[in-house]
């Protein structure tokens, strides 16, 4: 967690100084959001369109980003927090925590930039599928790399048609227990459909590519084109009820995306969008028989996105900072370099399932048992290294069907193919 | 009768160049088709590379590492982190300067300094000798300074196949060394896909197909101008239609200037009720038009174009008016609710009483599918204006004088591309005809057996080099879908391989 230096600076002058007063009365701001909630804490850090403040939630503090557009009112019981960028010329306060700080911390806003699937300037020469070539280990190891340098937004930049679901919660998970109490986390989204879309849908800020496009949720098995029924579809709507809840997004938006549910906003006199589902309101974004993906400029005509940016640059005026400086370039490398080795390994995967196949099925054509066993070799090299992949990507045997069962079938084949005549 | 997808298509043409190889007996189609990397193969032994240079961001940030290759655009490099050593590439318009052999190589322990073997060093060395540094008109006159320089690029031929990513990029790089003031692209396009053309009055229904290339064509284009940073000035580009049907219309809704010629057309994207018709749940086939509907709309909306006329073009049922108030253009989804309202586009795809008539489409006067013309894109406001000629293009765009049309080296691009793509595929046709033709008629001898399998092996070889090389555009009616191919080719390879090592000298 990150608190600005000068209040860093400040409470070490004061403790030393042995104001138990002081530090009693630190977490005792209170912001009140349109939507009712309370959050009772230390403002920490503020600008023209955020605050940070610091709660504690079952004994371990968050660093929490509220926007001012969601303030209702704030009852402060501490002295407005400092400008960032005033506080570090801040004089005198801890001059050794001020050293020792600044050599990590201009002042300046400090940027991540995370690519949750290829760019498009890497003109598509990786692949884009979540679970597969976009894995959440990276995501989740990375996070020591944001943190030792100090960054305070974390910028995913979605482009990705899709892909498991069984990804999707863990990414869930991460983005809302471990990236949001720690950074500001913020979706850019380029092209988010399908498990793209659910993955980063606790994230609470989100900013659109002037192209973006984000929805078509719909859950389905890709070899028959079959969607989910029953149970499972039940959960995964529930699923994404209590996830829209931790996005504060209204639940009608992520339904309509998933299966064919009617979808309406109504704008109110204060310019406030209240959604509907159904088709009686003011615009109908919706209609029952389709499923919805939402473009860039609805998105933010209906604020549901925040903005549109283009560029780095773009997206750092569309969130009104005053001045930022993209960091970690390890922990971006680190991700790129993930998203381009998951691709590597399920191609060679991919390759290796296709050798076996043949080797196999060689085997079944051989009568000469001398000649079949040269195979049968040959596969069960090959069965044992599709095996020994497993560890890399649980999800890669599921694109070639290489089940347990699969496998289980393949290893009786080859016991009863070498003990034909 | 025609399947409902692209990739239906292409796995089936891949099953057939299969069957043509005679290697169907084993070769499972059943997992996706993946691209090979093929990068590693004759890659540079990174480990004993050594630091040598440094990279500064615009951001402050700097890495070390070795610049392994780089192009106008983009940097190649090897990061080194502590031990750790990692391929990256980095977009030259973050970087503010590349430190080169900012560090010296350390001395090995008989006192020789090592040295890097120079395989890191850049394939492509920054640009030198532009030879546009004097720009010449298209009659060979130089430009003289202060003129306005328009630069043409003609996209002919099928898109996706004539007009692809590498002639996009070669041609973008003319552009960059050129550093034009205006870039006409003229749209002049077949309406066609895999070769099979339609009529101008038809409707190819899987030409959203292409929508991908074309979002993949915007990343060069559009974003190499307005994202690049390569640009002194960035050239004011303007799309020139003259037709632009089918997968070609996608393209111009990423340009916010649109003109058309006086003949000119644009649309006839299909009908995505059709999409995946007859299979699997409707709420699946439901999901599949919304993402790509949505897509094509986020062009659209890039080039600031309204995105009702891309639902407009891409549903069947979809119904558009418009009017114009106070010379702005109004939309209405739904039939004219009143005199002042003018139809665009009917649901008559669906409802019978609303069809055309056979005698109205063929006289491109129908309103059952949306595609613009020269009139109606003006009216409602998506083109600017209508011009037949260049000089009059210029007029209208306020170029009245003091301009030079550049000569460049797009024509050359664009026809190299289109005969080379022409001949691989020619070629890939010859080679398996070959490949089938090379027969061992027995009681052949071991050594006979040996030879026919190499001369196999070696017409495999030099297939795969080909669809490697133009694999983005080749068709897959001629010669399958070229991922599945190479994927294919390298088993059948394996195949008579591994029949040679079973095969014995008698």
């Amino acid at each position: 967690m990150r608190i600005g230096f000068f209040f860093k600076a400040l409470a070490m002058t004061l403790a030393l100084a042995g104001s138990v007063a002081m530090a009693s009365r630190a977490m005792a701001d209170r912001i009140i959001l349109k939507d009712g909630t309370v959050l009772e804490g230390k403002i920490t850090r503020e600008g023209e369109r955020f605050y940070f403040i610091t709660v504690k939630i079952g004994g371990i503090e968050q660093n929490k980003f509220v926007n001012r557009d969601d303030v209702k009112s704030i009852e402060r019981d501490s002295a407005p927090a400092p400008d960032p960028a005033a506080a570090v010329k801040a004089p005198d306060a801890a001059p050794e925590a001020a050293a020792k700080e600044g050599e990590h911390h201009s002042g300046a806003t400090r940027l991540a930039l995370l690519h949750f699937g290829p760019p498009n300037s890497w003109h598509g020469t990786v692949e884009n599928m979540v679970g597969r070539d976009i894995g959440v280990r990276a995501f989740r190891e990375v996070v020591p790399l944001l943190e030792k340098d100090k960054v305070d937004i974390v910028v995913i930049a979605v482009n990705s048609g899709g892909g498991m679901s069984l990804e999707m919660p863990k990414f869930q998970d991460l983005f809302e227990k471990v990236y949001k109490p720690k950074f500001r986390t913020v979706a850019w989204i380029e092209s988010a459909i399908s498990a793209a879309a659910m993955a980063p849908w606790p994230i609470e800020e989100y900013y659109f590519t002037p192209s973006g496009n984000m929805g078509a949720c719909t859950e389905f098995n890709m070899s028959n084109l079959v969607a989910t029924k029953g149970a499972p579809l039940e959960e995964i709507l529930f699923r994404m009820e209590k996830v829209s809840g931790w996005g504060k997004k209204d639940p009608a938006i992520m339904r309509a995306m998933q299966i064919m549910s009617p979808l309406s906003v109504d704008i109110d006199s204060n310019g406030e969008v209240h959604w509907r589902a159904d088709e009686d309101g003011q615009v109908v974004l919706n209609h029952k028989d389709k499923i919805f993906t939402i473009t860039a400029s609805d998105a933010v005509k209906y604020k549901f996105a925040r903005g549109i940016a283009a560029t780095q640059e773009e997206l750092v005026k569309a969130m009104g900072l005053q001045e930022a400086e993209w960091v970690a370039q390890d922990a971006t490398d680190f991700v790129d370099k993930s998203l381009r080795d998951n691709d590597a390994a399920f191609k060679a995967f991919n390759k290796l399932f296709e050798e076996y196949e043949f080797h196999i099925g060689l085997a079944q054509q051989l009568p000469d048992k001398q000649q079949r066993s040269i195979e049968l070799a040959r596969a069960k090299k090959l069965l044992a290294e599709l095996k020994s992949k497993l560890s890399l990507n649980a999800v890669f045997p599921l694109f070639v069907g290489a089940t347990p069962e699969w496998f289980k079938e393949q290893e009786d084949l080859i016991k009863k193919l070498a003990e034909l005549p | 009768m025609k399947v409902p997808m692209n990739w239906r298509r292409a796995m089936g043409a891949a099953a057939m160049a299969l069957s043509v190889l005679g290697g169907g007996a084993v070769l499972g189609l059943a997992g996706p088709a993946m691209a090979q990397t093929g990068a590693t193969k004759d890659a540079p032994d990174y480990s004993k590379m050594q630091k040598r240079d440094l990279i500064v961001f615009t951001s402050g940030n700097q890495v070390e590492g070795v610049v392994l290759s780089e192009t106008d655009t983009q940097v190649h490099f090897l990061l080194m982190i502590g031990g750790i050593r990692s391929e990256t590439t980095y977009d030259k318009s973050t970087i503010l300067e590349i430190k080169r052999n900012e560090f010296k190589p350390k001395e090995t322990k008989d006192g020789d300094k090592s040295e890097v073997k120079d395989e890191s060093a850049p394939v492509m060395s920054s640009s030198s000798g532009n030879s546009y540094d004097h720009p010449v008109d298209d009659k060979g006159k130089p430009i003289p300074a202060g003129a306005t320089k328009v630069y043409i690029m003609n996209l002919t031929g099928e898109f996706g196949h004539d007009v692809s990513n590498t002639p996009m990029k070669e041609a973008m790089d003319d552009v960059v060394k050129a550093q034009p003031d205006v870039l006409i692209v003229r749209f002049n396009n077949d309406f066609s896909l895999n070769g099979e053309e339609t009529a101008d009055y038809g409707i190819d229904l899987y030409q959203y197909d292409v929508l991908e290339k074309a979002r993949e064509l915007d990343t060069l284009l559009m974003d190499r101008i307005n994202l690049g940073g390569e640009f002194k000035k960035k050239p004011h580009v303007v799309a020139w239609i003259n037709k632009a049907l089918g997968g070609a219309a996608f393209l111009p809704f990423t340009i916010p200037d649109i003109y058309f010629t006086s003949e000119g057309r644009l649309g006839s994207l299909g009908v995505m009720e059709t999409l995946f018709a007859g299979m699997g749940d409707e709420v699946v086939r439901q999901k599949q038009r919304s993402l790509r509907v949505g897509r094509a709309k986020g062009l659209c909306a890039k080039g600031g174009h309204d995105e009702r006329l891309m639902n407009a073009m891409s549903w069947g049922a979809y119904v558009l008016s418009y009017r114009i108030v106070g010379g702005k253009v109004e939309f209405y989804e739904g039939m004219p609710p009143g005199p002042d309202w003018f139809l665009l586009k009917d649901d008559g795809f669906v409802n019978e009483a609303h069809r055309d008539t056979l005698q109205d489409r063929v006289r491109l006067k129908g309103n059952d599918f949306l595609t613009l013309d020269a009139p109606t894109a003006f009216n409602i406001g998506f083109s600017k204006g209508t011009a037949d000629t260049v000089d009059d293009l210029l007029a209208k765009m306020g170029i009245t004088r003091n301009y030079a049309l550049m000569k460049t080296k797009s024509p050359e691009i664009w026809k190299d591309w289109s005969r080379n793509i022409d001949k691989a595929e020619a070629d890939v046709t010859r080679l398996i005809r070959e490949f089938r033709a090379v027969e061992v008629k027995p009681p052949a001898q071991y050594e006979q057996r040996t030879e026919a399998r190499g001369r196999r092996i070696r017409l495999l070889e030099q297939i795969k080099s080909i669809v490697k090389v133009y694999r983005e555009a080749i068709n897959p009616r001629k010669v399958g879908s070229p991922d599945g191919l190479i994927d294919q080719l390298d088993i059948t390879i394996d195949r008579i391989k591994t029949e040679q090592t079973l095969d014995r000298r008698p």
